[in-house]
């Protein structure tokens, strides 16, 4: 009688402790180990824990990056709307880059005063990519496309030459960026009981000073002029107004079609 | 939207709820977002944990990078979204233990646990100490062993997904799963484990100290 035999071979696994095929999926599956098997139950416990919370940090800035590249969408769709052309893609690249990293830095500079806020080493890396060329915007135009851009539009046109300059406000939103910083950086100077700021977030303004001995002055500098409120400067040139809210994702001309997504799956 | 309002939940997300959040990230929600990186984040570290050790942190934010530049243009439900993010985060990971292999300053040891412990601060204080030991001990496994456990085990993911991602055949995971278990059962430090009480491991802490600060 096959189901005599398959219950006998269970228990024998079950017992004796030899995972078989039918075994190991059932424990893949989230089945508890046999007898068989002392401290296996253990293991697979421990993997599969509750996280603990130092699990997650970083959401605020996975959020910050989800956001600017929502802005930057809205913003490649308006210039493309403006333009008629198609923004290349390692200019819209570029700019999702940049949002980001402006994002992920007003982010971390706030919340090094709130509290531990940490710059991820590869956003760290945006972030020196960000400040380096301060005063030479072009990007290396001959990039070769990103194989790995694949949520671009489905685009069956040939990328135009560049004529749509991509990186119009580099100075202005890393300049705004950095002013964050520097508040922060003020403010934990200011008050020795506050929150010290980050390693991250020091190196990020060393960066941008030039070195960390530079800070004091690069920040006087930039505080003292930071009265002028023109320095907002978004990178979508010519309008003033803020951006669409990331909820309703610039439905433009050449914009991609838009996903419908269906509340079932 | 009536359910989007739990993804501002912080406590545990179940799957309804989840692809529920999912369709409001897709539709550039922040919310919804957020929802899903907390609740698909621990498993993506743990994964990246066992493939690429100490630079978990920076791979699983490189992807949740790409994540938010390409979600947009994402169609699918959950099942199919647990495969894109792994599938990408797997290539990550590929792409930098091939830098990390390059970079002469870092010679990669095959022993692989003390490599670690050396390399990952963070990894030192961020993980429960059982689980820094889980996943230490499937770290010792072949990867194809150690990455088909992980996703099925830690991810959730049945044969079939974990094969798109690891862009094998359902039925060379399931045997990589057995083979990997099999393993386990028998090494005597998880056997021993049934006995003894789990405990932080004694002294790598200096070991950290001691050659971390000149390796950075």
């Amino acid at each position: 009688m096959r189901w005599r035999d398959a219950i006998q071979h269970a228990m024998y696994v079950w017992r004796a402790g030899r995972i078989d095929l039918p075994e190991a999926d059932r424990l893949a599956a989230g089945g508890a180990p046999g007898p068989g098997q002392p401290g296996l139950g253990a293991l697979l416990a421990a993997l599969t824990a509750e996280p603990s919370r130092r699990e997650l940090p970083g959401e605020r800035a996975a959020v910050a990056a989800f956001v600017a590249a929502r802005r930057a969408d809205a913003l490649a769709g308006r210039v493309r709307e403006r333009r008629r052309v198609r923004v290349r893609p390692p200019a819209r690249m570029a700019a999702v880059k940049i949002a980001t990293a402006v994002a992920v830095l007003t982010v971390g500079g706030a919340a090094a005063a709130a509290e531990t806020g940490n710059l991820p080493d590869s956003l760290q890396r945006h972030a020196h990519d960000l400040f380096s060329p301060l005063g030479v915007p072009a990007p290396s135009t001959s990039a070769p496309p990103s194989e790995q851009d694949r949520g671009g539009p489905g685009g069956s046109g040939q990328p135009t030459a560049a004529s749509t300059h991509p990186m119009p406000g580099t100075v202005g939103p890393g300049g705004s960026a950095v002013l964050g910083l520097c508040e922060a950086w003020q403010a934990a100077r200011a008050d020795p009981h506050s929150k010290a700021m980050t390693a991250d977030t020091l190196r990020a303004l060393g960066v941008a000073a030039g070195s960390d001995s530079a800070i004091p002055a690069f920040c006087a500098g930039l505080l003292h002029e930071s009265g002028k409120p023109s320095a907002q400067a978004t990178p979508g040139r010519g309008t003033g107004r803020p951006l669409p809210t990331p909820s309703h994702p610039g439905a433009t001309g050449n914009a991609p079609p838009h996903p419908t997504p269906s509340p079932h799956h | 939207m009536a359910g989007v309002s739990s993804c501002d939940r912080i406590g545990a997300v179940d799957d309804d709820d989840l692809a529920v959040c999912l369709n409001a990230a897709v539709g550039g929600d922040e919310v919804g977002f957020a929802a899903v990186w907390r609740s698909l984040q621990p498993a993506l570290l743990r994964y990246l944990r066992v493939l690429v050790g100490g630079a978990a942190e920076d791979v699983a934010s490189e992807t949740w990078l790409q994540v938010a530049r390409d979600l947009r243009a994402f169609d699918g439900g959950l099942p199919s979204f647990r495969v894109w993010l792994f599938r990408i985060a797997r290539n990550r990971g590929l792409d930098e233990l091939r830098r990390s292999r390059r970079r002469p300053e870092e010679p990669r040891e095959p022993a692989g646990l003390d490599d670690q412990f050396v390399r990952d601060v963070a990894y030192e204080v961020a993980e429960r100490s059982d689980t820094r030991w889980a996943i230490d001990m499937i770290r010792t496994l072949p990867r194809g062993q150690a990455e088909a456990l992980m996703l099925r085990l830690v991810v959730g993911l049945d044969a079939r997904a974990a094969a798109q991602v690891l862009g094998k055949r359902p039925g060379a995971v399931r045997v990589a799963t057995m083979r990997g278990l099999r393993q386990l059962a028998v090494r005597t430090d998880v056997r021993e484990r049934a006995a003894a009480p789990p405990l932080p491991r004694p002294d790598g802490t200096t070991a950290v100290t001691a050659t971390g600060s000149e390796g950075m």
